[in-house]
């Protein structure tokens, strides 16, 4: 205490200090420690409660099980995270009984009070269970959250309103698979996958026309994913007269994923371009679709100044199915120039790999 | 002016550098807090199965390897079972003087392999590529000598994928760790460099080359790291990252977009702290072009590396941190102050020069100050008492709060006597540990400003 009452005012600070600053350590140390022991004992608890549950959801997808347990409320989000889990790891009809399971115990209503909660964690938690459950009376919610600004929010309510309802969902959802760019291209293409390109296809054409240019080449990498009868055409409207060349490379993507023999003109046209990320989509598009016509135009491309461009060239060759090994090995001693050959080495030595 | 005034007006200064040093923490801290909190609740779904969609971006892991003989194999092994939808390994060869090469090819059915790579970086001679029949995403190249930057500037000229992986042959990383570090280039598309939580593997049990679990090490020094570590990812890195300032990835592991680390130039070869160089880098070329980019930490622990358990393998690594430091800040200096610094030129850049780099000095002197001060009774004990107390106090503080964010986190320690333990190590370690670290950054930054050459020196291993 002398300290505290020191003559010397910086003293005085300094003990006053290193007393408040004491004070604070105990205080931090008790919050970890009571937080550790509050930890331990809903640990515990969990433990006990999925040494309870696992075996019942297991059981319940062997046979369907009519009496369950009734849940405390304290139990809900540990119920969520395993049905979850169970949910994710398992497919086919291991749903269906795990969403027997999950109407017996009420799930639903579990999942309904996580929504409300202030946790983002319960509240991701719900979403996701809403959508595993197919549960089309939180529709109105889940569509205000999938417009919400959290990323992690909006995606697991959009994925949960395709699970409920693609058809029904796409025409509001495509839009926003445009726009957001917060949302990974990734995880939009597998929402759409999950779609299907039956439900996805129109919707993704119709909004072509609709979309701004600065999203176009993120919503076009998406009809990757459309059937060809939807996919195609605005990708063949794009390429007549595109408004930008950074259009051009994702519109390519699409004509080589459908490899349709009628593009082929539309894919020559931009062996010569200017940007060479276009020349080497171009060139990685004949290599699906290409004819013996197109051998010549892209030995040409062995010997581009841009590494990529040959690359994709030397693939697109080694890669075309009339051309065998004989004529592979007689067009690589043809090449004068050396990088042309050692590319077309490096894409030869890559197939005999694979 | 008497020699009691100069000795008040010093005093003065040490106070108010150490109030806002420690003010600076405490700020940084508070920043955590609030992300890592929000960090938690947002990613809590990623512990589902099935969380990946599968089209994640590929990356090219790059590993360089010089004279790794005895765990190459094992390592590489480990790095190729991560669980990742698309990924190559690239061992880089540095001219080991043992037999890496000889284990590499045994052990993965390497034969040559005629690529023909782009040399967009310069580096040194590669003699050959190698690609394993075993393993159709492992290829090894063989280079002449260049160090640790050339290693990794040479892989990225063959690495095939967008996103690149850095990665120590020692490293011991998480099954996941790929896809946890990618999440912020899904999440945001300027996002140009990631880096995650290294934490101490001392004292863990590894097993087939992944962390089974997690403990404490009985050697004090590497106790005292693990607590250093917290500090330093917890809520040196942690705070710094929303602000888009963070200043150092750790080289023991982080994730690059290929096409910008390439246009700044790579890894800069005559650098000791070559990962922090970059970083520093990117953020110079990137503010100064105007172009919009993220470099983002991610607070989940990924990589496990061992801590140095004897004085001379810790007293090397800590001058050469410092001059790596020093490097890194005095290369990019333009970034100080630059009118498009953002946060990293205006608030980091000066926090780190002034609170990081220059610290070892005031450190030292005020130290060195103390002793003469109380020596010529200047200085009363109890005003030492008093002025010992608050460093001592504050330096526990932050210790304590970063146990704090762990247990916020991922109590990655499960015990409560893990907690305790730690907890007495961050007592302790403010009696000498932390002022023989700060001798030894003093050194470092001598032999930086003289110039002296620099050694790697060798790190002591201990088997896991």
């Amino acid at each position: 205490m002398h300290l505290l009452s020191n003559p010397d005012l910086l003293v005085r600070i300094a003990s006053w200090s290193a007393f408040a600053v004491g004070g604070l350590v105990l205080a931090m140390l008790g919050v970890i420690s009571t937080s550790r022991l509050v930890l331990n004992l809903r640990e515990r608890r969990r433990q006990l409660f999925l040494a309870t549950w696992r075996p019942l959801l297991a059981e319940s997808l062997e046979e369907p099980l009519v009496l369950l347990p009734p849940v405390s409320k304290f139990d809900g989000t540990t119920l969520l995270g395993l049905w979850n889990y169970y949910y994710e790891s398992l497919r086919g009809d291991a749903h269906e009984r795990l969403a027997y399971a999950a109407g017996r115990v009420g799930l639903d209503e579990i999942a309904r009070r996580h929504l409300r909660a202030r946790s983002r964690r319960r509240q991701l938690l719900a979403i996701a269970t809403l959508g595993n459950l197919r549960h089309a009376e939180s529709w109105s919610d889940l569509e205000r959250l999938a417009l919400h600004e959290s990323p992690m929010l909006s995606i697991t309510a959009a994925r949960a309103l395709i699970r409920i309802d693609a058809q029904r969902a796409m025409p509001a959802l495509v839009p926003l698979f445009a726009a957001r760019e917060d949302w990974p291209p990734a995880t939009v293409a597998a929402m759409l996958s999950e779609a299907g390109p039956a439900v996805a296809s129109g919707p993704l054409a119709t909004v072509v026309d609709q979309t701004a240019i600065e999203h176009l080449p993120r919503l076009i990498r998406f009809l990757e994913l459309a059937d060809p009868h939807h996919g195609l055409p605005p990708v063949r409207r794009l390429l007549e007269n595109p408004p930008e060349d950074r259009i051009i490379a994702p519109c390519l993507r699409v004509l080589a994923r459908f490899a349709d023999p009628h593009d082929l003109s539309r894919v020559r046209r931009y062996l010569d371009h200017p940007r060479w990320h276009i020349r080497a989509q171009a060139a990685a598009a004949l290599g699906k679709m290409g004819t013996e016509d197109d051998v010549a135009p892209l030995t040409r491309l062995l010997v581009d100044k841009e590494w990529w461009v040959r690359y994709r060239a030397a693939q697109a060759l080694v890669g075309l199915p009339f051309l065998d090994g004989t004529g592979l090995k007689k067009l690589t001693e043809d090449q004068k120039d050396r990088y042309a050959r050692d590319i077309l080495a490096q894409a030869l030595a890559e197939k005999e790999m694979a | 002016m008497t020699l009691a005034d100069v000795m008040g007006v010093v005093q003065v200064l040490f106070l108010a550098y150490f109030v806002l040093l420690n003010g600076g923490y405490v700020m940084l801290n508070l920043i955590s807090m609030i992300t890592l909190t929000r960090y938690m609740s947002e990613h809590s779904l990623t512990a589902l199965p099935q969380a990946g969609t599968g089209l994640e971006p590929p990356i090219s892991l790059l590993v360089p390897a010089f004279n790794e003989e005895a765990t190459i194999a094992a390592s590489v092994r480990s790095l190729l079972q991560l669980s990742y939808p698309e990924f190559e390994v690239i061992v880089v060869n540095d001219d080991s003087k043992d037999r890496t090469l000889d284990v590499l090819i045994r052990e993965f059915s390497l034969r040559p392999f005629p690529e023909a790579y782009r040399v967009r970086l310069k580096t040194q001679a590669i003699r050959a590529v190698y690609q394993s029949t075993d393993h159709p995403n492992l290829r090894v190249l063989d280079k002449a000598n260049g160090g640790k930057a050339d290693a990794l500037n040479a892989g990225a000229n063959v690495a095939r994928y967008p996103l690149l992986c850095c990665v120590d042959a020692d490293s011991i990383l998480q099954r996941d760790s790929l896809r946890r570090v990618v999440q912020p280039f899904l999440e945001d598309p300027r996002t140009v460099a990631t880096g995650g939580t290294i934490r101490i593997a001392n004292g863990c049990e590894v097993s087939g080359g992944f962390l089974v679990r997690a403990g404490l090490p009985r050697n004090l020094l590497a106790l005292f790291q693990v607590i250093e570590y917290l500090r330093a990812f917890l809520f040196g890195r942690m705070g710094w990252s929303p602000l888009n300032a963070l200043l150092i990835i750790s080289g023991a592991f982080g994730l690059f977009h290929k096409e910008t680390l390439i246009s700044v130039g790579g890894y800069r070869p005559k650098t000791i702290g070559e990962d922090m160089e970059l970083i520093v880098r990117l953020h110079r070329v990137l503010r100064q072009q105007g172009r919009k980019y993220r470099i983002v930490f991610v607070p989940d622990p990924v990589c496990w590396t061992q801590a140095p358990e004897d004085l001379r393998t810790l007293r090397n690594q800590r001058i050469r941190w410092q001059r790596g430091l020093s490097d890194s800040l005095m290369m990019n200096r333009a970034l100080l102050f630059h009118r498009k610094g953002g946060a990293v030129g205006w608030l980091a850049f000066p926090f780190i020069l002034v609170f990081e780099w220059f610290s070892p000095i005031v450190l030292v002197a005020g130290y060195a100050f103390t002793l003469t001060a109380v020596l010529t009774g200047l200085l009363s004990p109890p005003a030492l008492l008093a002025f010992l107390a608050v460093e001592i106090g504050l330096g526990v503080l932050l210790s304590v709060s970063a146990l704090l964010l762990e247990e916020l986190s991922f109590r990655i320690y499960p015990k409560l006597s893990h907690v305790g333990l730690l907890f007495l190590a961050s007592l302790l370690e403010n009696f000498g540990y932390r002022q023989i670290n700060s001798w030894w950054r003093l050194v470092g930054l001598y032999r930086w400003a003289t110039g002296a050459q620099a050694r790697w020196g060798e790190m002591k291993r201990k088997g896991l």
